[in-house]
């Protein structure tokens, strides 16, 4: 989790009417005949408001969101932060809550420009029964990892590679000390 | 300067859907396990684009199987229930290993959903609406958010 020491002690949060709308909207698909759970989501949201309001770069399950169609989050002095949470009462890919909100560290102001539930941009597979869609997919990659493990390369992280296998392919690796070394090898104390 | 190779067996992720297949794992499997994650994590959420697609395919029915199977399969939920008991013994136990564990799954259900959000058109189109300003609205404090939205 990225955090910055800032001069703000507290931030304003300015909610613009974009955010107010999107928040209307979730609550009157979710939450219009469920009071309990109503509740339990309008006391969720005030608590992270302030929790934002104290730190907005260090919340825990927010993260820093590229600026579309770049890469990273910065831009003229804003930046763009997601935070991901659980919608009370409900499921699927309607629980999964996203608040986004940008920071101006300049001026000690948060903005939250946007509230929705990952339903609005759904990509489930169209297969009726997803554990069967689950196995059947583990078993395509399986297959084509039989023949060529696959190596990939970890952000950030120049001297290890991670390699996707099959459990015997792994079990091999494992057998061998957990890690394939490569390069330069240590040498032996004397 | 020496690199390392991490193996990370992929039929796990079908396995870690169920909650007993976290009963199964050697206590001094669960940091190996939780580190390649984390990696598989960083991968997602970095390199998501260049990841093959049968890899993707998986990934997202991985992530949508376990956000949907306790709404859809009341055995699962029962079976669930029974292992979240011997999970939270689990977890009493070997505290440290599982919490890594846990937070390492989360994470990387996380990265899959926000890589599909991102490839997503109308997403970008949503945020790039907003993101235009004028950044001007109401100021508000969490008390009159919470006034607010029980008008709602």
């Amino acid at each position: 989790m990225l955090s910055f020491v800032s001069g703000c002690i507290r931030y304003r949060i300015v909610a613009l009417e974009a955010f107010l709308s999107s928040v209307r909207r979730v609550m009157e698909s979710h939450y219009s005949t469920d009071t309990a759970s109503k509740r339990k989501f309008v006391n969720h949201l005030a608590t992270e408001w302030e929790t934002i309001a104290r730190n907005p770069l260090g919340v825990i399950g927010a993260s820093p969101e590229p600026w579309p169609p770049g890469k990273t989050n910065s831009r003229n002095g804003f930046d763009l932060y997601k935070l991901r949470f659980y919608m009370p009462g409900l499921r699927g890919s309607a629980r999964r809550g996203r608040f986004m909100y940008l920071v101006h560290d300049a001026s000690c102001s948060v903005f939250a420009i946007w509230l929705y539930t990952h339903e609005e941009f759904d990509r489930r597979p169209p297969a009726g029964d997803l554990r069967d869609e689950l196995r059947r997919s583990t078993e395509v990659v399986l297959q084509q990892l039989r023949g060529h493990p696959l190596e990939l390369a970890v952000p950030g992280k120049d001297n290890i590679v991670l390699l996707l296998a099959t459990e015997d392919q792994a079990s091999l690796l494992r057998a061998r000390g957990l890690t394939r070394e490569r390069g330069r090898k240590k040498r032996k104390p004397r | 300067m020496s690199s390392a190779t991490l193996a990370l067996d992929i039929g796990l992720l079908r396995d870690l859907e169920e909650p007993s297949a976290l009963l199964r794992i050697a206590r001094d499997e669960i940091p190996t396990l939780a580190s390649r994650l984390e990696l598989l994590a960083s991968i997602v959420e970095e390199n998501w684009e260049s990841l093959p697609q049968p890899l993707r395919d998986l990934a997202v029915a991985y992530a949508y199987y376990d956000s949907e199977r306790y709404a859809t399969e009341p055995l699962a939920r029962l079976k669930a229930a029974a292992a979240s008991v011997r999970l939270l013994w689990r977890g009493i136990a070997y505290r440290g290993e599982m919490v890594r564990l846990m937070t390492a799954i989360v994470r990387l259900n996380d990265a899959i959903f926000t890589a599909l959000e991102r490839e997503s058109p109308e997403y970008r189109e949503h945020l790039a609406t907003r993101l235009e300003g004028p950044f001007t609205g109401e100021e508000m404090t969490g008390a009159q958010l919470r006034e607010w939205m029980h008008k709602i």
